[in-house]
């Protein structure tokens, strides 16, 4: 029995040079078909949603410069703050689960943190403020990077874990370390956590609020430091990824998009390197 | 086509018109053994081995008397056995053929598996050149087959008063003597040599100056059987690689009966033997030199030695620990850290200091010390000063080496567990079982612990690779004089001095091979040289011991090495068992020594 032709240039193949293969035509057919017809592309509404998403991911990242900001320049008593919200996640924790909570996993964290907190605080000593932000910086462009690519990767939450770590070490005692280094996880590891939980189970009011009352604190505290103008920078720009982009995004799927089994096949093919 | 061997002074020396006579054995080509007159050519008969194989004439030169038409002339200089000089077709081995792995490399190997494919084809010229190797003794019978009828050979009043003296009592009780002292000797050494290699210590391994006892026990051991074999008298347990073996006839009618083995072969033993005695002779006589020269100077000498051990293996050493823990030059150290580590090698300085640093170079120990250096030079040879010396110095550094190995082993450390935490922060984990890297799940805790350690080793790694930086350099100025040291002492203990003497004075009696060179004039004639040993296999060891030394310090392997972390040391057995070549791996027991001795007496 005779090999099936294939569409590959490199096989030797028991062919002649102009050999025409018989499903070519019906392709063809096909693909008149597909390209009279208007392109189907993703709704509007979805790709906003996705894009709200990533925004609310990000404002959470900000929320921690917030809390770095009152901690390291205004100065404020983290105690009380810190244990109200280890209570309020305890709260929610025992309320989301029905069941027993698991006991052993926060106590290790909380001890691991309570336990390297010191080290941390003298870590950087001798280095200066200025290249301290520079690593921040870079690594909340990699954290931003890694959740935009892989949204549930533990490559982001390690990113997000060393950003808070180099933070801290510029902290000044012991204890603003510490709450510093509990903010941080409650608010980015476990309120993306609970807020996925509550769209699954669609408490879409409970979602809303957390997602305003995240914008609000954020927007507030960029106000208050830096003045309307830097606020309304910031929102519009805002504004215009979350509901301008995803216009774009579906043009481009419209006119550019290359998905699709049939209208792929005639494409140039990329090699897979492995 | 077969071949004759000629021997140069026959075509030169004066004839009248002779007798060609050869002799051939199984195997080998004629070998012309001198030109006989018709009358002495009628005491010798054709089973004994020799045939004319033509006549000569002083106008026309060789007429041959073969049915052969093709003939070719080898011309030769007969070998002078007794000066030990003869042919070979290999070089002769300077070490031990049992030893011949140590130097192993790609192309030796070749060249040793291209001699094997050739051997077959030179089985003739191998027969033939042993029989040419025994020219003189064949001339000998065979002048004694002519001249037996005429006159026994003379004795003369050396070689009567020698078997004179070797039948007396004396020297029956002189002999005794000597063997007991050797067996008591060889006793002794093996047992410090058992003692020295012995597992739980290993104090070979460990300082110079227990190397160099074990060496010169080693070779101590080996002497009665390298003693044994010149003087060929059979050890009892050993059998002889014999290369060039050699059936003589035997002839029992006569008094000079042809040897049995062939002497060349036990030729090696005799220039590794004399080699080691003069080397220790010259070890010592240098030892006397510098002995005195020390014990001359020593006030001097020790006064400058304390100033200089205080100012580089304390102060020095002080300063630099202290300067390390205050952020040097503007590098962004981790305080604590910095800290924590030059208060703990400051700690080690002052401790080892004051305990026993300051006793060793105060100058009246080190006046001690050099006395006893001295002493040893002058009893012993340079060489065990030298070990001293290394030894010495090796205890003194040793709070640098400690320092080193303790940042060594933290940097190691450091670098590994951050090699795995990095593998965690990407979700992997090393399987060793299949020695690759797999996806894990990590819980959360898991990784939020590993992301902090790994962090903060981060952020610490400058700190210990400052540190491991700054106490490698220590070391390796450390380990400079001492390799120094170490490759002055292997020069003395190796040096191939006999070797090289011969090459000067003899070059025939190492030989490394042939030659075979047409002669200009005629077409059939060849001339046979020797071709003595080159340079290149004299200093085969030492060329071996520097590629190793090359390997063990200035290779990319051992910056690799000094990179990770892992310590760098002196693999001092390993290195020197390249120039222990000339010594067997295990020293003959003392029973075996006894057995051939007792039997080389009667």
């Amino acid at each position: 029995m005779k090999q099936r032709w294939n569409r590959l240039l490199w096989l030797k193949q028991d062919y002649p040079d102009n050999y025409t293969d018989p499903d070519f035509l019906d392709e063809v057919l096909e693909l008149r078909k597909v390209q009279s017809s208007p392109r189907s592309t993703s709704s509007y509404c979805k790709v906003v949603r996705d894009f709200l998403l990533f925004y609310h991911r990000v404002m959470n990242t900000g929320l921690m410069y917030v809390t770095f900001a009152l901690l390291n320049h205004y100065r404020l008593d983290p105690i009380y703050f810190t244990g109200a919200l280890t209570c309020l996640a305890f709260i929610v924790a025992v309320l989301f689960h029905h069941a027993a909570v698991p006991v052993k996993s926060p106590l290790i964290i909380i001890f691991t943190m309570l336990v390297l907190s010191p080290v941390l605080k003298s870590l950087s000593r001798t280095m200066s403020s200025d290249s301290i932000w520079t690593i921040s910086c870079w690594l909340t462009a990699c954290y931003i990077l890694s959740i935009f690519l892989h949204t549930e990767s533990i490559v982001s939450t390690n990113i997000l874990v060393s950003n808070v770590a180099v933070l801290a070490s510029r902290l000044q005692s012991t204890t603003d370390v510490f709450c510093f280094l509990l903010i941080c996880m409650e608010l980015n590891v476990l309120l993306p956590y609970l807020e996925k939980s509550l769209r699954a189970r669609h408490f879409h009011t409970c979602y809303a609020i957390a997602f305003m009352a995240n914008n609000a604190v954020v927007y507030y505290f960029i106000t208050s430091c830096r003045g309307w103008m830097y606020t309304i920078i910031f929102a519009s720009s805002s504004l215009s990824f979350v509901f301008g982009l995803p216009r774009y995004f579906i043009y481009w799927q419209q006119n550019y998009y290359k998905g699709g089994e049939l209208l792929s096949k005639w494409d140039a093919k990329t090699p897979i390197l492995d | 086509m077969n071949y004759v061997f000629w021997p140069k002074h026959l075509s030169t020396s004066r004839h009248g018109i002779g007798t060609v006579v050869a002799i051939r054995k199984a195997g080998s080509d004629w070998v012309v053994l001198a030109v006989l007159e018709e009358k002495e050519y009628n005491h010798v008969s054709s089973q004994d081995g020799y045939v004319k194989i033509g006549t000569w004439d002083p106008t026309a030169g060789f007429q041959t008397a073969l049915n052969d038409a093709q003939l070719c002339f080898m011309e030769f200089v007969p070998p002078k056995l007794k000066l030990m000089q003869f042919y070979s077709l290999e070089p002769i081995p300077l070490i031990l053929p049992e030893r011949d792995y140590l130097m192993d490399s790609p192309v030796s190997k070749q060249k040793k598996l291209g001699l094997e494919q050739r051997q077959a084809s030179e089985f003739r010229l191998r027969k033939s050149i042993s029989v040419l190797n025994l020219y003189h003794e064949h001339l000998l019978l065979l002048e004694a087959r002519i001249s037996r009828s005429k006159s026994k050979p003379r004795r003369t009043f050396f070689t009567s008063l020698y078997q004179r003296v070797r039948k007396s009592n004396l020297w029956a009780l002189l002999c005794h003597w000597a063997v007991y002292l050797a067996i008591c000797v060889h006793f002794l050494a093996i047992t410090i040599t058992t003692l020295l290699n012995g597992t739980p210590l290993n104090l070979v391994s460990q300082s110079a100056t227990a190397q160099q006892i074990d060496l010169r026990c080693q070779q101590l051991c080996y002497f009665p059987v390298q003693y044994l074999r010149i003087n060929e008298i059979p050890a009892s347990n050993k059998t002889h690689p014999r290369s060039e073996c050699q059936e003589t006839q035997k002839e029992n009618d006569n008094h000079i009966s042809p040897r049995t083995s062939f002497p060349c072969e036990n030729y090696p033993d005799y220039i590794r033997f004399y080699n080691t005695i003069w080397l220790i002779v010259n070890d010592v006589s240098f030892g006397l030199t510098v002995g005195t020269l020390l014990a001359e100077n020593s006030h001097n000498i020790s006064e400058y030695l304390n100033v200089f051990f205080t100012r580089y293996l304390f102060e020095k050493v002080h300063q630099v620990s202290t300067l390390l823990g205050q952020n040097p030059i503007g590098i962004k150290l981790n305080g604590e850290l910095a800290c924590f580590l030059s208060d703990l090698f400051l700690w080690i300085i002052d401790f080892s200091y004051s305990t026993y640093i300051r006793g060793i170079i105060s100058t009246s120990s080190i006046g001690f010390f050099l006395k006893v250096i001295s002493t040893t030079s002058c009893c012993f040879g340079l060489t065990f000063a030298l070990s001293l010396i290394v030894d010495l110095m090796s205890l003194l550094t040793m709070h640098i080496s400690l320092f080193y190995f303790i940042s060594a082993k933290m940097y190691h450390w450091q670098l590994h567990v951050m090699r795995t935490l990095l593998y965690l922060f990407y979700g992997k984990k090393r399987n060793v079982l299949r020695n690759r890297v797999d996806s894990n799940h990590f819980e959360l805790d898991q990784l939020l612990m590993g992301t902090l350690f790994f962090t903060i080793l981060i952020f610490l790694l400058p700190t210990l690779s400052l540190f491991y930086a700054s106490f490698t350099v220590f070391r390796m100025a450390v380990l400079m004089p001492e390799v120094a040291l170490e490759s002055i002492m292997a020069l003395l203990n190796h040096f191939p001095l006999f070797v090289l003497l011969l090459k000067l004075k003899d070059p025939k009696r190492i030989p490394g091979g042939i030659t075979v060179k047409p002669i200009k004039d005629s077409a059939n004639s060849f001339n046979l040289q020797n071709n003595p040993l080159m340079f290149k296999t004299i200093f085969r060891p030492y060329a071996v011991l520097m590629r190793m030394m090359v390997d063990n310090y200035f290779s990319l392997s051992t910056l690799n090495q000094v990179l990770v972390g892992r310590p760098l040391t002196i693999k001092r057995n390993k290195m020197y068992k390249v120039l222990y070549s000339a010594l067997p791996k295990t020293p003959i027991t003392t029973r075996a020594v006894w057995t051939a001795l007792s039997g080389a007496l009667g």
